[in-house]
């Protein structure tokens, strides 16, 4: 009997899924073979002991299954705006339960994570730990570096991170990457050994450190911005699903719970450390194992662990790095953590020595602040700083900020916009969203709202959740207005138009831990742009066309997609095929291909 | 296998209690074996199929009746399962739980749980579509939609499932033979 025909027909017979035919054609093999006799009788044998058995031995979880959901009925999502407090208590509470069992309940904080993070950045006021980092792979010769440190936070955007290097290197030669960097409201500093390439080192590395320092910063600004997320790591977590959850444990004398994301999920978080100084690069797919205080969901740990495929060896071996699948590149772990204590010591000021850059920014209430002002806004949050920010050649902006604990809320806005663009830097893709008595537009992320109104343009953008932004911009008084056709913007389109102008159009279905895309048309084309937490995005292009153009890389490698050939080039995360009348790709640079194909698995029509 | 009425499962969606009572101990018994079988591991399967249904409950809203409501309830323990799976390997990465055991001598009373062994040694793809058609006698079909895979992947994964456990008893029967 051959084993992988006959014994296939063999398996789908004992199945009842083979068809007439094949059943004829083995009901006569069993006839006259022993062999695949004494096979069916394995196959039932096998049956036996595991369709047949006591179903006494099942437990009943029917009691526990309602405790929980009984539990956990207060801490589902609120969709009121002044509900913070309540919302957090509610978390805040059922956090505690999930504490005393990790058979109870625990499987449910995995789920509630991403709501809980939100929620609890307004608990935050001040923080200070003791920093431990060891980082592998840096160097051949230098194959693990140790530091010491220490971080202390003061909401709602003050921030000193001070670290030490204590690896014992080769020689002399080789220059320890200590690091400081403070941000203290309008004043942001940083010493820092430069970076250099890893085939250049030791040598490259300048012996002095490099000194920055920005004075005039508006409230949490777009370009250096202090690493909120390395306190409540919101960005990491706003717009994703559930996350993989590692268990429960005490660490320094804390309860933590564990999740599992990307190093693209966490590069808020990771960036807030290593984006500074002299380190090594993660690649976005590596495996982040993150471990959170319980009740404040501070990180108390994370490990970053290489993903094991081979566009990561192939990314690795191009960076000099020798990384082993199961050995953390870079470990951190937070001590000694005090939360809510008055902080001591003032945060440094930078050395007299470093020449600073202004931002521009000009304390002081803007003129018309009190028409901005929103008429809705969440429990606890109060105005922070306020003031204009005004350059030679850009318009008068005016900004207002609010604040509650680590959460905040900024306001931009400006009566002499000229561009032909959304004010407000919401990217080329956009999503039109209904406001009130006419339209503001949402950048794919979700945490940017542009409105453009009658002499006014502005951007409403924070930490809080798109629905909160939301309710926020509709409680300004600003009547927004489609954007010129002329703009950048009037491409924006819905799911109809899209429908409507290419036929067949496919879109993900049960896409978790992304937001609504983003939609542009064009002629013949169509462009979707989903946003998840952290860095993880992608694009899904759909154009009108009949063949793939030719590859620019010449690593690029075939893939099965939707039982069609595919092709997926690396250098450029791009996954692309051809589907009746159209070419589809998916692009990426934070995700894998094995991702992006589960997602092109899961297109349908809409 | 039971399908609820869908006033049943409209009610437990709604908040009624009672419903979802219902359903969870309708289904309770079937999704603690399918886990058990999965995870190995029946204190876990016992946590899991907790959370499955807990899980149930949350996204029963999302519960659109276009597949049959056991599938769908399947399927949400198929993905804590995996979850609980992706948990534990990390954990046990250096135990290589995953690699196919020694063979072990038959004692008659021990083969239940010698089968449950080996079908630990399965990868879990091949191991959860097997499951599903053996042990609650699913169609290609529906242990498809429920894993989220064509047919023909089911079809293939029971086969070579099949394969190596039917390649196990005969080892652990010469390793009997020879004691």
């Amino acid at each position: 009997m051959k084993r992988d025909g006959s014994r296939e027909a063999l398996s789908r017979y004992f199945d009842g899924e083979a068809t007439a035919a094949e059943s004829a054609d083995i009901e006569r093999l069993l006839r006259s073979s022993e062999e695949a006799r004494d096979y069916l009788g394995r196959l039932g044998q096998l049956r036996r002991h595991l369709r047949y058995e006591s179903a006494d031995l099942s437990p009943d979880v029917t009691g526990r299954v309602l405790a929980t959901i009984e539990e956990t009925r207060p801490r589902r999502p609120v969709r009121r705006l002044k509900v913070a407090a309540a919302f957090v208590a509610g978390i805040i509470a059922g956090v505690v339960f999930i504490g005393f069992s990790i058979r109870q309940p625990a499987p449910v904080a995995a789920a509630e994570i991403p709501d809980q993070v939100l929620a609890a950045q307004g608990q935050v006021t001040s923080l200070t730990a003791q920093l431990h980092i060891v980082e592998r792979g840096w160097h051949p010769d230098v194959a693990k570096r140790v530091f010491d440190g220490r971080i202390a936070y003061r909401a709602p955007e003050s921030l000193w991170v001070e670290i030490r290097d204590n690896t014992a290197y080769p020689s002399s030669t080789w220059v320890p990457n200590h690091t400081t960097f403070v941000v203290d409201e309008k004043v942001a500093w940083s010493r820092s050994v430069a970076g250099c390439p890893t085939e250049a080192l030791p040598g490259c590395t300048p012996s002095e450190p490099r000194l920055r320092v920005t004075t005039d910063r508006e409230p949490f600004p777009d370009a250096l911005p202090a690493p909120l997320d390395l306190i409540v790591p919101v960005a990491s977590f706003s717009r994703a699903g559930e996350p993989g959850l590692l268990g429960f444990r005490e660490m320094d004398g804390r309860r933590a719970v564990g999740v599992e994301v990307t190093a693209a999920q966490a590069a808020p978080l990771l960036d807030g450390l290593i984006s500074t100084g002299n380190w090594r690069e993660v690649h976005p797919t590596d495996r982040v194992e993150l471990w959170l205080d319980q009740d404040v969901l501070v990180p108390l740990a994370f490990s970053v662990f290489p993903a094991d495929t081979s566009d990561r060896r192939l990314w690795a071996i191009r960076h000099g790095y020798t990384d082993q699948p199961d050995v953390p590149v870079l470990e951190v772990t937070w001590t000694d953590l005090a939360l809510g204590d008055a902080i001591s010591t003032e945060f440094p000021s930078p050395p007299e020595q470093m020449q600073a850059v202004s931002a521009g920014f000009r304390d002081g209430p803007p003129t018309d602040l009190e028409t901005l002002t929103p008429e809705r806004l969440p429990d606890g949050m109060t105005i922070h700083r306020s003031g204009t920010i005004a350059t030679g050649s850009g318009p008068s902006v005016s900004v207002a900020s609010w604040s509650d604990g680590r959460a905040w809320l900024k306001i931009r806005w400006t009566s002499d916009w000229q561009a032909t663009r959304l004010f407000g830097d919401l990217g080329t893709l956009v999503r039109e969203v209904p406001l009130g008595s006419g339209p503001a537009y949402m950048n794919e992320r979700g945490d940017r709202i542009g409105l453009h109104g009658d002499d006014i343009d502005l951007v409403l953008l924070g930490s809080l959740p798109t629905r909160t932004l939301l309710e926020i911009a509709g409680s300004l008084g600003v009547t927004g207005r489609s954007v010129p056709n002329t703009w950048a913007e009037a491409a924006t389109s819905t799911l109809n138009d899209a429908q409507a102008a290419i036929a067949g159009l496919l879109v993900p279905v049960e896409l978790e831990g992304f937001g609504s895309p983003a939609i542009r048309v064009e002629p013949e084309i169509v462009i979707f742009a989903y946003a998840g937490p952290g860095n993880r995005a992608f694009l899904l292009t759909e154009a009108v066309d009949e063949e793939l153009s030719p590859p620019l890389e010449a690593n690029v490698r075939g893939v099965t997609v939707r039982g069609t050939a595919g092709r997926y080039s690396p250098d450029r995360g791009l996954l692309e095929w051809v589907e009746g009348d159209l070419v589809i790709s998916l692009t990426s640079s934070t995700m894998s291909p094995d991702e992006l194909v589960a997602i092109a698995e899961s297109l349908r029509e809409p | 296998m039971y399908e609820p009425d869908p006033e049943l499962i409209r009610a437990a969606g709604a908040g009624d209690t009672a419903a979802f009572e219902e359903l969870v101990r309708a289904y309770q018994s079937h999704i603690w074996r399918f886990l058990r079988h999965l995870l190995g591991d029946p204190e876990l399967a016992e946590d899991i199929t907790q959370e499955t249904f807990v899980r149930v409950y949350r996204k029963l809203g999302t519960f659109r009746f276009r597949s049959k409501f056991s599938t769908w309830v399947f399927q949400v323990a198929r993905n804590a399962g995996i979850d609980a799976l992706r948990s534990r390997q990390r954990r046990e990465r250096l135990l290589t739980a995953m690699e196919p055991r020694a063979p072990e001598v038959i004692s008659g009373g021990e083969l239940r749980m010698e089968i449950e062994a080996a079908l630990q040694t399965l990868t879990p793809k091949l191991r959860e579509a097997f499951v599903l058609i053996e042990a609650f006698g699913f169609t290609y079909r529906e242990a498809g939609r429920t894993i989220g895979v064509p047919e023909g992947t089911v079809k293939s994964r029971v086969y070579h499932a099949r394969e190596q456990l039917v390649s196990w008893m005969s080892a652990e029967e010469g390793a009997a033979d020879e004691a």
